[in-house]
């Protein structure tokens, strides 16, 4: 059942909350040790907290709806570990913002989600809680760094959930595990009480089935109306011309492409945009987020060094190194960018691109198996890495906001659209994603381990 | 042009903030910085003559 179904269900009675948080105990039960997509369970807390619902006077829209969050926000009297051994321990005191926006909706937080170590990297595939392992095909990595939440939404394990995303970390999760993320605007989500990656491009987004779903979250998370109104006409839709050629699955744009003539053969117009400096935005975007995340570990960098996965301890490391200089030039150069965006898609409501330009990655022997390409293993992560910044980074750097829709299947894996909006036009990407949706049924399709 | 650092140098660059990562690492972080540096130093070439400093997203 959808986020918008399960309230409508609880609010006319045909479920009481303790019968909604039941049930996906009752999922996370059944399925969760195949996919490790959680990390904590609050079962005796939310089950008590749906008893009090039952009771509660005031019922907000998300009333007695079970969600789950990615443990890098603060659930009072939860641990937030961030998938890192660092943090082992760390109870919260008091809920991040965006929980407590959720709790006073109504919903019922039931567990925590498994992420990359301290949201760094696009394959949660943590050291310390292990891997959290893609419903469509448990040999695959699904995507992060907010991958237990795409994991338990596609497994349906619960309606929808809440990731982070910094440089690509809800949609890539969205994209790998076939349901709908949303990248809010760069500032549209209150952080605090969220374990900061990098400030400068930090966010909060919800991840759920569909777009319906992901505008009722948002609106909540943001404190305002995003109700997806499915109709195109009037939606001018800009194709990104150059994310559908090179360096990408040539059967992914190939769905990327179906994707956006089901948006005209429903109304949209359409047309291409060639944006400036694309291929830029993933080495600014890194120029900002590496000195910044540092920054952010150091004193951990001095006295726990040992503690942090090898691959996050990398780049923490590599951050040292950046120069000041290079920061600077990168803050100054995004708002050329940014700039040059915005004339190119003068008069478009959304930009259309990819997600990724690959299908989730195998693990294999205790590894991600990436195209060694040449070089160490190290680089060859770099390299993956890179290929996805190269769709992921440029909506973070300049701060618009995308909704990734699953838009087909390659080699029995799901792939994903993503639509972006202006800057704080999350309402136009969301019609056009509720649009998308009304005409196909990719996000309704479940993985065999769900059914 | 940007001079990559060689692991000696990293080494007691780091061991200056009071950081102590291994031979290895060093050696990942410098097969890293000799992409990224370069990639970063040619960054400039997209400031026209005049550009302003810093500036924060625009607010909504």
């Amino acid at each position: 059942m959808t986020v918008a179904g399960l309230a409508r269900a609880l609010r006319t009675g045909e479920l009481s909350p303790l019968e909604a948080v039941e049930r996906a105990l009752a999922r996370v039960r059944a399925l969760d040790g195949r996919l490790n997509a959680f990390v904590a369970v609050r079962a005796e807390e939310a089950l008590r907290e749906a008893e009090l619902a039952a009771r509660a006077p005031e019922r907000g829209p998300l009333w007695g709806v079970p969600l789950a969050v990615k443990d890098v926000l603060d659930v009072a009297g939860t641990a937030t570990a961030a998938g890192s051994r660092i943090l082992a321990g760390n109870v919260a005191a008091e809920d991040s913002e965006a929980v407590a926006r959720l709790r006073r909706a109504g919903a019922i937080v039931v567990g925590k989600l498994n992420t990359h170590e301290f949201a760094y990297g696009p394959t949660t595939t943590s050291e310390h809680f292990g891997r959290a392992c893609n419903p469509w095909a448990l040999d695959r990595v699904c995507g992060g760094s907010s991958g237990g939440s795409g994991a338990a939404v596609a497994a349906r394990l619960v309606p929808g959930a809440l990731g982070t995303d910094t440089a690509g970390s809800i949609r890539i999760p969205a994209a790998f595990c076939g349901v709908t993320g949303v990248r809010p605007s760069t500032g549209l989500v209150p952080t605090r009480g969220m374990t900061p990656l990098s400030w400068s491009v930090d966010t909060i987004g919800p991840m759920a089935r569909d777009a319906a779903d992901c505008a009722l979250l948002l609106g909540v998370l943001a404190g305002r109306d995003f109700t997806a109104d499915a109709r195109p006409r009037e939606l001018t839709v800009g194709v990104v011309e150059s994310l559908f050629e090179g360096d990408l699955d040539p059967r992914i744009a190939a769905a990327a492409r179906s994707a956006v003539d089901a948006l005209r053969e429903a109304g949209a117009a359409v047309r291409g945009v060639e944006l400036p400096h694309l291929d830029r935005a993933g080495v600014v975007q890194q120029a900002l987020q590496f000195p910044e995340a540092t920054a952010i570990h150091l004193d951990w960098l001095r006295t726990s060094l040992a503690d942090y996965g090898a691959d996050v301890r990398g780049r923490l490391l590599a951050g040292l190194f950046v120069p000041a200089t290079a920061y600077v030039t990168a803050l100054r150069v995004r708002g050329v960018i940014a700039a040059g965006f915005d004339e190119a898609a003068a008069g478009v409501d959304c930009l259309a691109a990819p997600t990724l330009p690959v299908v989730a990655p195998r693990f294999e022997d205790g590894k991600v198996v990436f195209d060694p390409g040449g070089g160490s293993p190290a680089l060859a992560e770099n390299l993956f890495r890179q290929s996805l910044l190269r769709y992921t980074a440029p909506w973070s750097l300049v701060g618009r906001p995308v909704v990734s829709v699953p838009c087909g299947f390659v080699d029995g894996l799901p792939v994903g659209l993503s639509l972006v909006g202006r800057r704080f036009g999350e309402a136009a990407a969301l019609r056009a994603a509720a649009a998308f949706q009304r005409v196909t049924d990719w996000h309704e399709r479940e993985p065999p381990l769900a059914a | 042009m940007t001079e990559v650092p060689s692991v000696g140098e990293l080494r007691a660059a780091a061991a200056r903030q009071g950081i102590e990562p291994d031979e290895a690492e060093l050696a990942a972080v410098r097969e890293f910085l000799a992409v990224f540096l370069p990639a970063v130093e040619s960054l400039g070439e997209l400031l026209p003559e005049g550009a302003p400093g810093p500036a924060p997203l625009p607010p909504e």
